[in-house]
């Protein structure tokens, strides 16, 4: 579990890439409009796509953009239970004494915290919820006395997991889907991405792409620390076909 | 007549469970009871009733309401005192049968109107078997849940409903159990005799109810 204050914005970037810049793609961008209105709305809302796209890092970037002082963010990486939630909910509302054994006196006291002021929870990995999970936050959302957005980011089948459960297809506010950069995409955003780019010619950004990086952003992040390392090395101002075939060799890429 | 219904909602609406939940008013005797995910006991539904009735549920262990009988007396005892006309259960369909036969019995007792809300497209059938015989009305749609009860007048206007010497007895035994109310909590937490009138809502700080009733 993670809860936000321990995550600053270096945290964000795969790797933590040193010189690596959050660039405005157009699903950050559609994001973070998205996220105003569902945190306008107090409602809930669901970013899913494959990993790598960008999901995490835009939600975080968003968020400390529109609602730096009541985010609570939580994470599971395995699959919880009603009882993970309220404990990992206990500790990241900071919420002090011992935590009830009861069920019921448990969420009566998570209600009581989360009525104290407007909150934004956003569950990472949502994708590894049970129904009895989804039950929980449901549950504290559809409480009247509760000052929430919830919103639930996931990769894998996370669309398919949370469309089959009528109880949030009726509540969630807005669905967005991050998808993989085109190749256009691709050429206009990572000279922004990373100073090893800036100069970089973009037929060898295109030939990157092709051959590692997919369109995806947590691939991008590997090839740019592998080529930051090799310009280190080799001493060398900006990347070039033989740069990127070293790297490929190290992905266990085709390396063209 | 119709003291059970059954709400379908399909859909899982939200516009139907925040329909529902503005109604909650135990003052002007409507309850509605939105039951803790992830329990299944009968013990852990009476807790939500008590919690829902505006009992303090971090105070079970202090109050002797922790176990199932205990609670279960006070759910009848709080249900008459507060005059309820109607408990409406979200998340039905979640519930064990025995949770749905004891809020029949439980309605039965203190003539009050229930209304089950089942968020699936039809009633489970583990649940179907329990209301043979009640003649329940099934409802496909929020406003027919809020319809008013027509002429039926609430209590609180000055009406009484009569006790069954079942709920008398349990009431007594209840009453032997010290029940405090939630602080701040929107009921009266003083005892109100059988057949008086609904207690005055007060902002007391949990007082407790005097043994012998």
């Amino acid at each position: 579990m993670s809860t936000w204050t321990d995550i600053d914005e270096r945290d964000d970037h795969y790797l933590g890439l040193a010189g690596a810049n959050v660039v405005a793609t157009e699903a950050l961008l559609v994001l973070r409009d998205n996220l105003a209105d569902v945190v306008a709305a107090k409602a809930m809302m669901c970013v899913h796509g494959d990993a790598g796209l960008g999901k995490t890092l835009s939600v975080n970037a968003s968020l400390r953009a529109l609602a730096p002082a009541d985010v609570c963010r939580v994470q599971f990486r395995a699959r919880p239970t009603p009882r993970d939630i309220r404990h990992v909910l206990f500790d990241a509302l900071a919420i002090s004494g011992t935590p009830p054994t009861r069920p019921i006196e448990f969420d009566a006291l998570l209600k009581d915290a989360l009525s104290e002021r407007f909150r934004v929870l956003v569950c990472d990995e949502a994708q590894w919820l049970s129904r009895e999970c989804f039950e929980l936050w449901r549950h504290l959302r559809d409480d009247r006395r509760t000052d929430i957005t919830i919103v639930f980011v996931g990769g894998g089948d996370c669309y398919r997991v949370l469309r089959r459960e009528p109880m949030l297809s009726s509540r969630v506010y807005i669905w967005q889907e991050f998808r993989r950069l085109d190749r256009e995409q691709v050429l206009a955003v990572i000279p922004a991405y990373h100073p090893v780019w800036a100069d970089a010619d973009p037929e060898d950004i295109a030939y990157a792409d092709v051959h590692a990086g997919h369109g995806n952003f947590r691939a991008w992040s590997k090839i740019t620390a592998h080529v930051v390392t090799a310009l280190a090395r080799l001493d060398r101002g900006r990347p070039d076909r033989e740069i990127l075939q070293w790297v490929f060799s190290r992905l266990g890429g085709s390396g063209g | 007549m119709d003291k059970v219904r059954v709400l379908l909602d399909p859909a899982d609406d939200m516009q139907v469970s925040a329909g529902l939940l503005e109604r909650h008013e135990p003052a002007r005797g409507r309850v509605v009871v939105h039951p803790t995910p992830g329990t299944s006991s009968l013990q852990a539904f009476a807790h939500d009733v008590l919690g829902a009735l505006g009992r303090a549920v971090n105070r079970l262990d202090a109050e002797q309401l922790a176990g199932p009988a205990t609670a279960w007396r006070a759910v009848a005892a709080w249900m008459v005192t507060d005059q309820v006309e109607d408990l409406v259960v979200l998340r039905a369909d979640r519930l064990a049968a025995g949770a749905w036969t004891r809020v029949l019995e439980l309605c039965r007792e203190t003539g009050s109107r229930v209304l089950l809300v089942c968020h699936t497209p039809q009633i489970p059938a583990r649940l179907a078997a329990v209301l043979a015989g009640t003649g329940h009305q099934l409802l496909t749609g929020l406003p027919q849940a809020l319809n008013p009860r027509g002429t039926h007048p609430h209590p609180g206007s000055g009406q009484t409903r009569p006790l069954g010497p079942a709920l008398t007895s349990r009431i007594c035994r209840a009453s032997s159990t010290r029940i405090s109310g939630t602080t701040g909590a929107r009921h009266s937490t003083s005892w109100a005799p059988q057949g008086s009138p609904a207690p005055t809502p007060s902002t007391g700080t949990g007082g407790t109810r005097p043994a012998g009733g």
